[in-house]
């Protein structure tokens, strides 16, 4: 039996699966270098609402993201005031969007305030995909986010971001 | 923004936040916090102030040298 430590690493040819043999000279730039290809997720963070201290009950609009560019992403949101605050998602010409719920068999929007971010102690936020699934699968160029405090705050703020997979 | 607003955000830069799990120091890139302790300030020193948000603070932070 050959005695392996005196070996190449590996000799031969290299042969795909199509039986074409791969000349890895190919592999190696004019200057010697290794030719090497980076792969890989790149993930970006952007801000849907930068952090706001509310001191009412108006509601009040965040950035307009386009989300088309992202393969998948998650939003969070971070809600500090001594309130609830009601999360609002809007896009496609800035009005409300309505999804057919196949079992009433008509156009329901989600848009109904019933999404609600409870008061968080500082350092803890909220993933809101869950509550937003049609939102989540939907690749929109123009989303933005909308609060609206239940009561008056008198301390801390609220934010959301979003953290996307580039396609 | 209050006048003083930039002493605030000198207060606020000063603070460290204690979390269910860390303690955190306040920074410009803890931008919640930063907002949430400049809103401290103003209400510890009676302060009135509107709904104001991180980036009605980047015009001071930028003048503070602390953003580019």
């Amino acid at each position: 039996m050959a005695d392996i430590t005196h070996m190449a690493a590996r000799s031969g040819k290299v042969i795909r699966s199509d039986n074409t043999i791969v000349n890895e000279a190919d592999g190696i730039n004019d200057d010697g270098s290794r030719r090497v290809q980076l792969t890989g997720r790149n993930v970006e963070e952007i801000t849907l609402l930068s952090p706001i201290a509310l001191t009412n009950t108006n509601f009040i609009s965040g950035n307009t993201v386009d989300l088309s560019k992202y393969k998948t992403y998650m939003i969070y949101v971070v809600n500090t005031h001594d309130v609830p605050v009601n999360f609002f998602v809007h896009g496609i010409g800035n009005g409300d969007i309505f999804f057919y719920n196949n079992d009433t068999k008509t156009f329901k929007t989600h848009n109904a305030g019933d999404i609600v971010i409870p008061s968080l102690p500082t350092g803890n936020a909220v993933i809101i995909n869950d509550a937003l699934p049609q939102i989540y699968t939907k690749p929109y160029k123009n989303l933005n986010a909308i609060v609206k405090a239940q009561s008056t705050p008198t301390v801390g703020s609220i934010t959301a971001k979003l953290i996307g997979v580039v396609n | 923004m209050p006048e003083e607003t930039k002493s605030a955000i000198e207060w606020a830069l000063s603070q460290q936040v204690q979390t269910e799990w860390e303690v955190i120091q306040v920074t410009v890139e803890t931008d919640y916090l930063l907002v949430d302790k400049v809103r401290e300030f103003f209400n510890e020193n009676n302060i009135e102030y509107s709904t104001f948000s991180y980036d009605d603070l980047i015009p001071y932070l930028k003048d503070m040298g602390l953003l580019n």
